[in-house]
């Protein structure tokens, strides 16, 4: 063999050498360098592989029935564990847990946690209360790992009858306990089946929103169930006492020539106390504490039953507002104070404020989790407690005593019809310049020393009293029925 | 023909054993968390067969190299595990396409017949290379419809005509070329200022081109045409020593490339998924993209085998496989694979240093450069440093015609440096 032949035999074979060693160079490019980028992508099924290797823990109710578990994956590897939902009626509330990539489906069809599935991830997944060492090790050593339970303050009995009272209509119930500020329900219809997500996203089911969680982000005009504040901020103003007298025998005013009339007192009775001037719910009357308010104090209030802000909360609210304006032109604020003009806020936030009128004028941060048994979590303490003081004691007690009479002898008597018990509520009938209105009753039960609260809307419920009142009186009715058992039972 | 022993290749033969077994007991660990004795049924038929080839070798007296028999070994032992993870329904026929992988390097390194007859058949070679093409292009078929016109069937049988077609040619040129050598060396035909070589003696590389052309325009192989066109480049670059035509090859090469890029969706396809598989990752590079998310998914040593996630990447047992290794065994599996294909291409080279006629060296640096220039194409379109073409990884990707070509390649080889070609 010649030397030349040889020479480029070598040739050809230092070319090699340094292919080679480019194509390693290109593997540590994306092995190393890009790796991060790479993994964080959406569309990396690896990341579903991850979840799939944690035995997810189990969403519990307060009575311990389960509203989310996993079930162990057929034979066979690559197999994902399936989550179950037996309550899809707190879909809202639970949300959903179901990676999905690729594999027959569109890849466009990613889905991934929602609701407290997310909120309460960490625990689930059972990364809380765990070393980072302990954490790493299983990590190394691809150990399943076993998530830990949560457990919510939800009854899902009563989740089941709020939505149940909501069928074949949209709308919200959200059901409080007046003390620890504890969701006992928190529904939202029409809403979506965490085990058929595949249907809905293949369109087999038409949507109507059905993610959305009416609840704690749709927002309505509160109607009159917004004169609770109004006359809450009246009163601890001291521009009215409940004994005060009214007289609407002209059934009309105007402010700058805006008309508000008084169309709902009963027949043949102009002047009454305000007590009853609450329960007719009469809106000139209102309308004239709103002016007498006046703007910045008017705003004061609204601002301190928590309108325009987020509560503290797991699930993302709507901070709802009072206006979208600097400076509300008059007619606007007098509407605002019997519930219209601009103000929209959402079911969870009328709940709270039916809360701090059942309670001591302060109001109460909502609370979603128990307990998650086996851990000290600092989550658990974080959420219990006061969010802020929106009325003295007594500002709510005469309020209270407004509602009960609404109960008793106004436009709120179907909801103490349909609960049996004693209660104070506030109903409201929401006109959106479209359409029917919505129908919105607020209240809380027992009459004396309240325990639970709740804020119900239908969505183009027409009047209030008729629509949403009954649901009202049977979920405060239940859910009083609940605590009793609860607190028979030790908890 | 006294026995002599091969001391080097039965400590390796029993490395290459341990990792073949090691690899396939991860994978079955790894899927299913227990190792039934049925996954390691193929694994030891591989070492039995290896053993044996071993034991005739060292029964006949061979001296010939000792290192490439394990590193092909530990590769087809890789695959069969690869296959296990990747493909388990195919798992059983690369098994036995391996078995006969490995009787294939016994028979083109010990039957009866003489080097140089391939010599004095170069025509015949020509004229079956030829007709394997023709065949293909009036009776092949796609493995999906509509793909690339890749296949031949033969009864039950389908194999892909471009592994055969790729000894052929490197065998042809060998030939040829050893006969021209001198001429292509020496001569010139004078075109104006240009200095080409001799009309008559670059005809095979013109028939050659003409073939990879045809080969892209009909079937639409880019990777079996790059292939066959740089072997014979590489080929023709060793006979003449002339760089100049390495360039004039490298310029015809970029003129068709770039006609082809005018004038071929595929091809264009393949080059905007090269600058860019980002933007259309759930569509055309969806393919590249989770080839890039298994490499990036890696690290240094990988999930382990059956614990990452390469089955996302379509094709992933074929075209893919280097990136299922960089996923589940990580870079340094990745490396540790490359190191084993540069080390079979160094000892290849070697035995062409060796070789004791210039037909022999030829013949020898051929194979060689056909099982690298394969291993660098389809690795560095896996990893994203060259264009994309669908082309197997020697003695790794599934499939029975990629492991014959390539154990007859490697039998060869063994045959050369056991100085058959003198």
């Amino acid at each position: 063999m010649d030397e030349r032949l040889a020479r480029d035999v070598r040739r050809l074979a230092a070319l090699s050498v340094i292919g080679y060693v480019a194509l390693v160079a290109m593997s540590f490019y994306w092995g190393f360098l890009r790796s991060a980028d790479l993994a964080a992508r959406p569309d990396n099924p690896r990341r579903i592989l991850e979840e799939r290797r944690v035995q997810r823990g189990r969403i519990l109710d307060m009575q311990g029935q389960v509203l989310a578990f996993s079930e162990a994956p057929e034979a066979g590897a690559g197999g994902a564990p399936r989550r179950v939902y037996p309550h899809p009626a707190a879909a809202p509330v639970v949300g959903f847990q179901t990676w999905r990539y690729g594999a027959g489906l569109d890849p466009a069809v990613t889905y991934g946690t929602g609701g407290a599935e997310a909120a309460y991830d960490v625990a689930l997944r059972g990364d809380l209360g765990r070393s980072v060492s302990q954490q790493l090790a299983s990590r190394v050593l691809k150990r399943p790992r076993a998530g830990r339970d949560v457990v919510l303050t939800l009854d899902v009995d009563l989740q089941n009858l709020a939505s149940e009272l909501l069928a074949g209509r949209s709308g919200a119930v959200v059901v409080l306990d007046v003390r620890s500020g504890a969701v006992r329900a928190l529904a939202s219809q029409p809403t979506f089946d965490p085990m058929t997500l595949d249907a809905v996203a293949a369109g087999q089911a038409p949507p109507d929103q059905i993610m959305w969680n009416r609840a704690t982000q749709g927002l309505y005009p509160p109607g009159s169930t917004w004169k609770m504040v109004t006359f809450a901020a009246a009163l601890d103003q001291g521009l009215v006492a409940p004994g005060d007298v009214v007289d609407d025998g002209a059934r009309v005013a105007y402010f700058d020539g805006f008309p508000v009339r008084c169309d709902n007192n009963p027949p043949g009775t102009d002047r009454f106390d305000m007590r009853h001037a609450f329960a007719y719910s009469c809106n000139v009357t209102f309308a004239r504490l709103g002016e007498e308010l006046g703007e910045t104090r008017f705003r004061r209030y609204a601002r301190a039953f928590g309108l325009g802000e987020s509560p503290p909360f797991p699930l993302p609210v709507a901070a709802g507002s009072l206006t979208d304006s600097n400076r509300m032109p008059l007619p606007e604020l007098v509407s605002a104070a019997f519930g219209q003009g601009k103000v929209l806020v959402t079911p969870l936030h009328m709940a709270l404020v039916a809360a701090a009128i059942a309670r001591d004028g302060t109001v109460p941060v909502p609370v979603l989790l128990a307990d998650v048994p086996g851990v000290r979590w600092a989550g658990i303490a974080d959420e219990r407690g006061t969010w802020r003081r929106a009325v003295t004691s007594a500002t709510a007690a005469a309020v209270r005593e407004a509602m009960v009479v609404t109960a008793e002898e106004g436009w709120g008597q179907a909801a103490r019809r349909a609960g049996g018990v004693s209660m104070g509520v506030k109903t409201g009938t929401a006109e959106t310049g479209r359409g029917s209105p919505h129908a919105w009753t607020v209240g809380f039960a027992p009459a004396d020393a309240p325990r639970v609260a709740a804020a119900v809307v239908v969505e183009a419920g027409g009047s209030g009293a008729e629509t949403a009142a009954p649901i009202t009186g049977r979920v405060l009715a239940r859910a009083l029925e609940l605590d009793e058992s609860a607190g028979a039972s030790g908890r | 023909m006294r026995p002599r022993a091969r001391p080097r290749e039965a400590v390796l033969l029993c490395l290459a054993a341990a990792l073949a077994l090691a690899a396939s007991s991860a994978v079955a660990l790894g899927l299913r968390g227990q190792v039934r004795p049925g996954d390691l049924v193929p694994a030891l038929s591989l070492v039995v067969l290896a053993v044996g080839l071993h034991a005739a070798l060292s029964l006949r007296g061979w001296q010939a190299d000792q290192l490439v028999l394990p590193i092909a070994v530990s590769l087809m032992g890789l695959s069969l595990a690869l296959n296990q993870r990747l493909a388990p329904a195919m798992a059983g026929r690369q098994a036995l396409w391996v078995a006969f992988g490995v009787l294939a390097v016994a028979f083109a390194a010990l039957a009866p017949y003489r080097l140089m007859l391939i010599r004095r058949f170069r025509y015949t070679v020509a004229v079956a290379g030829m007709s394997l093409v023709a065949l293909t292009l009036v009776a092949g078929h796609g493995a999906v419809p509509g793909g690339p016109r890749l296949w031949l069937s033969l009864g039950p049988m389908t194999f892909q005509p471009t592994e055969a077609l790729k000894l052929l040619l490197v065998l042809f040129l060998a030939a040829y070329l050893d006969e021209k050598r001198e001429l292509l060396a020496s001569a010139t035909t004078r075109l104006g200022p240009l200095r080409l070589p001799p009309l008559p003696y670059v005809a095979p590389l013109g028939v050659m081109l003409g073939l990879s052309l045809a080969l892209v325009a009909v079937q639409g192989d880019l990777g079996a045409a790059l292939l066959l066109y740089l072997i014979g480049l590489a080929m023709l670059f060793l006979a003449s020593g002339r760089g100049s035509y390495v360039a004039g090859g490298l310029a015809l090469f970029a003129g068709g490339a770039w006609f082809l890029l005018q004038h071929m969706a595929v091809v264009q396809t393949r080059f905007a998924i090269w600058l860019d598989p980002w933007s259309d990752a759930r569509g055309a590079g969806y393919q590249v993209v989770q080839s890039l998310l298994a490499l990036g998914a890696g690290g240094a040593t990988g999930t382990g085998l059956g614990l990452g996630l390469p089955t996302a990447i379509p094709a992933v047992h074929t075209d893919f496989v280097f990136a299922a290794v960089a996923e589940e065994l990580g870079l340094a599996g990745a490396a540790a694979v490359m190191a084993l294909y540069l080390l079979l291409t160094l000892r290849g080279f070697r035995v062409a240093l060796t070789a004791r006629s210039s037909f022999g060296a030829l013949l020898a640096s051929g194979l060689t450069v056909a099982l690298t220039v394969q291993s660098f194409i389809i690795v560095a379109g896996v990893v994203k440093a060259i264009p994309l073409t669908g082309i197997t990884l020697p003695f790794l990707s599934y499939g029975g015609s990629s492991i014959l070509a390539s154990a007859l390649a490697l039998g060869l080889l063994l045959r050369i440096d056991e100085g058959a070609g003198r």
